[in-house]
């Protein structure tokens, strides 16, 4: 095994009763990086993150945090509490509006026995988190419905910090803030990134921030991941069709993107055992009934398509 | 000139103050053009479509200006008068598309009932009209989707199914706030896609809303950058993309992660937008303005032209 | 590190609370609010408003008519009827909030348990406030305090437990929608236990709305306990209690007018004065009578 893999999805499925939110996901995320998941509603994205945080348990296959599963027996175990953490889309209802900021912030410690917590949770440690996320230590006393959607986001950042993890999900972070907002945030995550040795799992929609923000890029159509490619080359030339729609489909503010593909008439019947893709597929073939594996294309990417394997 | 609005000012009274949600903003629509509103959360840019649209609240008061609609001042109007504009010579399409959708009546049925008021025709009539303008909004098999109902139906389609309600008069202004902000990137392309090829063909004009610049650049002509209730910039898009005159402008674009160098950090703009209840005087960017000066501080500097047809608020730029 | 200094304050300098605002503005939830102050005042000052003791038997001063020595007249063993309002609204009120306060936390308790967990333990809760509310509230609370024993103390258990399904489904149903939020979904990734979770986000949330419905049952809790009061199966005499005093005065309406008349005018007012507050309540938190 890798000494640089930090999380390893093996073969994970999501089934709710008939719906396969997730399929045989199998990817791994290095020590260091800023992982992207990309994909749009429905994609199975943000289960992906639910796994492996705890909040629902895979169907079937294992998810590895530094070589041990974290899901035993259907209950979820870290190797030390808040070893990993998620920030959430919307800042309106991340924060409790009834707690304090302080409040806020000491909660994830009560997963730590007391002296413990007292260690983490003190004024000093506070304050200085307060301050590294952009905000002043007299905020701590205020509620959450004082702040802007920014400054919220900000605490969400803290408060996912006070445990000191080793790994950060962020989901849609900056999906619900403006842009300049979003461009605070975006600084202040990599900043934080640098200080701190963190590893990032980063969800979005949104292609333009997921290029600025990661080194290696997951694309996921309808619960399966069909393109794995280190940022700068995916945007260069993406190789699954779905990919190539999703990079057409930006509305450029400095004009369109090369090779631009659409989606294909959709096919009427349920192909079982098909390309995820070959309903809305372009450039579907005869090949394309028989589901392709995922291939390694070239070093760090890949992706599952017959016609670049 | 189709739509002219002068001088527009709001305000929105409640217990807790008075918040000053537009301040004597001035915005034109010529015949058929597409002109976007962008814009912040903040900006006033939802409340300038209201305020057309005469739909502002109770606790909403103009206080100053006019909107002129082929001559007509929108804002004088009656309930009554409004009966025959709104839906019929101005049509809206908004972001979440069951603010318009009826959610138990069939598709086809709610726009067959639309297009008979409108058009005065039999009910048969009425659905053959309803199905054909399913099609024009690229349904496929718009015949049974027309016996569906809204729930059934994707959020791409039901924004389909309220863009054909909206242009079934057909209207001469459209009035659009943010309505692909809800759909994917890959539906929203297409919606984006068809009101540009039904503003051409009906020669409807269309007034865009949106935060994002990338869908301006797509879809309008011309644009006007709106910051804190006021219009800081207007000009063709391409232009005011390529080359932007006014500082919020300039911060916004380099705010963009769209061309920037993930090794280096985001040129944010510092601080937050202006408390609506208590604007700063002088210039309303000029708090958070690298390039402000004592001036700008002190006086407030209007819309004004600085080239044929490119109009921005600031004092440097003159 | 740039600046973070936009704060928005909780209330702009000098400005009224908008609630106090509405509830200034209701007059009529304003003068039940008078109407029960005056009430609890007056029952609280009881000892120093009259000289009466309100077990007193003077059978000499009986079924005397209103007067400047007796407010209100005598009953029939002579006690003064003013005094023995005054003493009754001790209990009404003391009984009918005790009562309602009970069933609210328990109602509560069980209704957050059964909301948040889901699953058998909701189901059984669930079957067994449904067994509760299958029966009318009267008969229920008859049948219950009638095998307990008629008495004061068997009478609040039952009107008890006839009134706690409603807080059950109340505070299951902000359960419900409480764990949905994110921050409740946050606090489950922090590996806290789930009581803490419940205790710290979901009770909260439900507390006002407990608290409201309190108020509104608080008016019907007092006039359950006058009505089992009237039945016999609450208060015995001698115990000042309006209901039981109805239900021995009322076979003397019409010669002695005065004996149920005015115990029924306290248990009206009363009553009457919670159901004001409660209608004004829920015109405040209507966000569309703005």
């Amino acid at each position: 095994m890798n000494p640089q893999e930090l999380i390893r999805f093996h073969r994970v499925e999501k089934r709710y009763g008939p719906l396969r939110a997730v399929r045989q996901a199998d990817f791994s995320i290095r020590r260091g990086e800023v992982f992207g998941l990309v994909g749009e509603s429905g994609s199975g994205k943000s289960t992906i993150a639910n796994m492996l945080i705890g909040l629902t348990p895979p169907s079937d296959g294992t998810i590895s945090y530094m070589e041990k599963p974290l899901w035993r027996k259907g209950s979820f175990h870290m190797p030390r509490p808040g070893e990993l953490q998620i920030v959430f889309q919307d800042p309106q209802s991340s924060l409790n509006p009834r707690m304090t900021i302080r409040e806020i912030l000491l909660e994830p410690l009560y997963a730590f026995r007391a002296a413990e917590r007292k260690e983490k949770g003190s004024p000093e440690r506070l304050a200085s988190l307060i301050k590294q996320v952009g905000l002043k230590e007299e905020h701590l006393s205020r509620y959450p419905h004082e702040f802007s959607g920014g400054q919220r986001q900000r605490i969400a950042i803290a408060r996912a910090l006070i445990t000191d993890p080793s790994f950060l999900i962020l989901d849609e972070p900056t999906s619900a803030l403006d842009v300049s907002v979003q461009a605070q945030i975006l600084n202040l995550l990599k900043r934080l990134k640098e200080e701190r040795n963190l590893t990032y799992l980063f969800i979005s929609h949104n292609m333009s921030v997921i290029r600025y923000m990661c080194d290696r890029i997951a694309v996921i159509y309808k619960g399966k991941i069909v393109e794995i490619a280190p940022a700068a080359e995916m945007f260069r030339k993406p190789g699954h069709p779905y990919t190539r729609i999703l990079l057409s489909s930006l509305p450029g503010v400095y004009g369109k993107a090369r090779d631009p593909l659409s989606f294909a008439p959709p096919v009427s019947e349920e192909k079982a055992d098909a390309c995820i893709f070959y309903e809305k597929c372009p450039l579907r073939r005869e090949r394309c009934l028989e589901a392709p594996a995922f291939v390694t294309w070239e070093g760090d990417w890949g992706g599952a398509c017959h016609f670049r394997n | 000139m189709l739509l002219e609005i002068k001088n527009l000012s709001v305000e929105f009274r409640g217990i807790r103050g008075t918040v000053q949600a537009l301040k004597g903003i001035s915005l034109s629509i010529e015949e058929g053009e597409i002109l976007g509103i962008v814009g912040e959360s903040g900006s006033g840019k939802s409340v300038t479509a209201l305020a057309i649209l005469g739909l502002l609240g109770k606790n909403a008061a103009v206080t100053g200006g006019e909107v002129l609609y082929k001559g007509r001042n929108l804002l004088a109007l009656d309930k009554k008068a409004w009966t025959s504009i709104r839906g019929k010579e101005i049509g809206m399409v908004f972001q979440e598309p069951m603010t318009a959708l009826h959610p138990t009546m069939k598709v086809g049925r709610q726009l067959a009932e639309v297009i008979r008021r409108h058009r005065g025709v039999s009910r048969k009539e009425a659905r053959r009209l309803a199905v054909a303008s399913l099609e024009e909004v690229h349904i496929r098999d718009p015949q049974s989707v027309a016996e569906k109902y809204p729930f059934e139906l994707s959020g791409g389609m039901r924004q389909r199914v309220v863009i054909a309600l909206a242009m079934s008069s057909p209207p001469s202004l459209l009035i659009a706030d943010e309505p692909t902000t809800a759909l994917d990137v890959t539906t929203q392309h297409e919606i984006l896609k068809l009101m540009k090829e039904l503003s051409e063909k009906r020669g409807t004009a269309i007034l865009f809303i949106t935060h994002d610049l990338g869908v301006v650049a797509e879809l309008c002509r011309r644009v006007a950058v709106m910051y804190a209730g006021e219009v800081v910039e207007t000009g063709p898009t391409a232009e005011v993309l390529r080359s932007p005159v006014h500082p919020y402008t300039q911060a916004l674009l380099h705010a963009l992660p769209d061309l920037a160098d993930p090794h280096e950090p985001l040129k944010a703009i510092p601080g937050e937008a202006p408390d609506p209840r208590a604007r700063p005087a002088g210039c309303i960017f000029a708090p958070r303005c690298q390039m402000r000066i004592t001036r700008c501080q002190r006086e407030k500097p209007s819309l004004e032209p600085v080239s044929q047809n490119r109009h921005t608020a600031c004092w440097l730029a003159r | 590190m740039q600046e973070q200094a936009a704060v928005r304050p909780s209330l702009p300098e000098g400005e009224i609370h908008p609630v106090w605002h509405k509830v200034k503005n209701n007059k009529l939830m304003l003068a039940g609010i008078l109407l029960i102050a005056l009430l609890l005042l007056a029952s609280l000052l009881a000892p120093l408003l009259s000289p009466y003791d309100p077990t007193e038997i003077r059978i000499a001063e009986r079924f005397q008519p209103p007067s400047p020595d007796h407010w209100f007249g005598t009953d029939e063993v002579g006690r003064d009827i003013f005094t023995r309002i005054l003493y009754g609204a001790r209990l009404s009120l003391g009984i009918g909030a005790a009562v309602v306060v009970a069933a609210g936390l328990i109602g509560m308790i069980l209704g957050t348990i059964s909301g948040y967990f889901g699953g058998t333990v909701d189901q059984v809760i669930m079957r067994v406030m449904d067994m509760i509310l299958a029966f009318p509230a009267l008969i229920l609370a008859m049948a219950l305090s009638a095998a307990l024993g008629p008495n004061l103390q068997n009478a609040m258990i039952a009107i008890a437990i006839v009134k706690i399904p409603v807080y059950v489904r109340l505070a299951r149903g902000q359960a419900l929608e409480t764990r949905e939020m994110l921050f409740v979904k946050a606090a489950k990734t922090f590996g806290i236990r789930p009581w803490r979770i419940i205790a710290k986000h979901i009770v909260p949330h439900s507390v006002t709305a407990v608290i409201i419905q309190i108020t509104l049952d608080i008016g019907d809790a007092i006039l359950l306990v006058a009505t089992l009061g009237f039945l016999g199966l609450g208060a015995q005499p001698p115990t000042p209690e309006w209901g039981a005093m109805i239900s021995v005065g009322w076979k003397y309406l019409l010669d002695y007018w005065w004996y149920p008349t005015f115990p029924g005018l306290a248990l009206f007012l009363a009553s009457g004065a919670f159901n004001l507050i409660g209608d004004g309540i829920r015109d405040i938190l209507d966000p569309k009578s703005n």
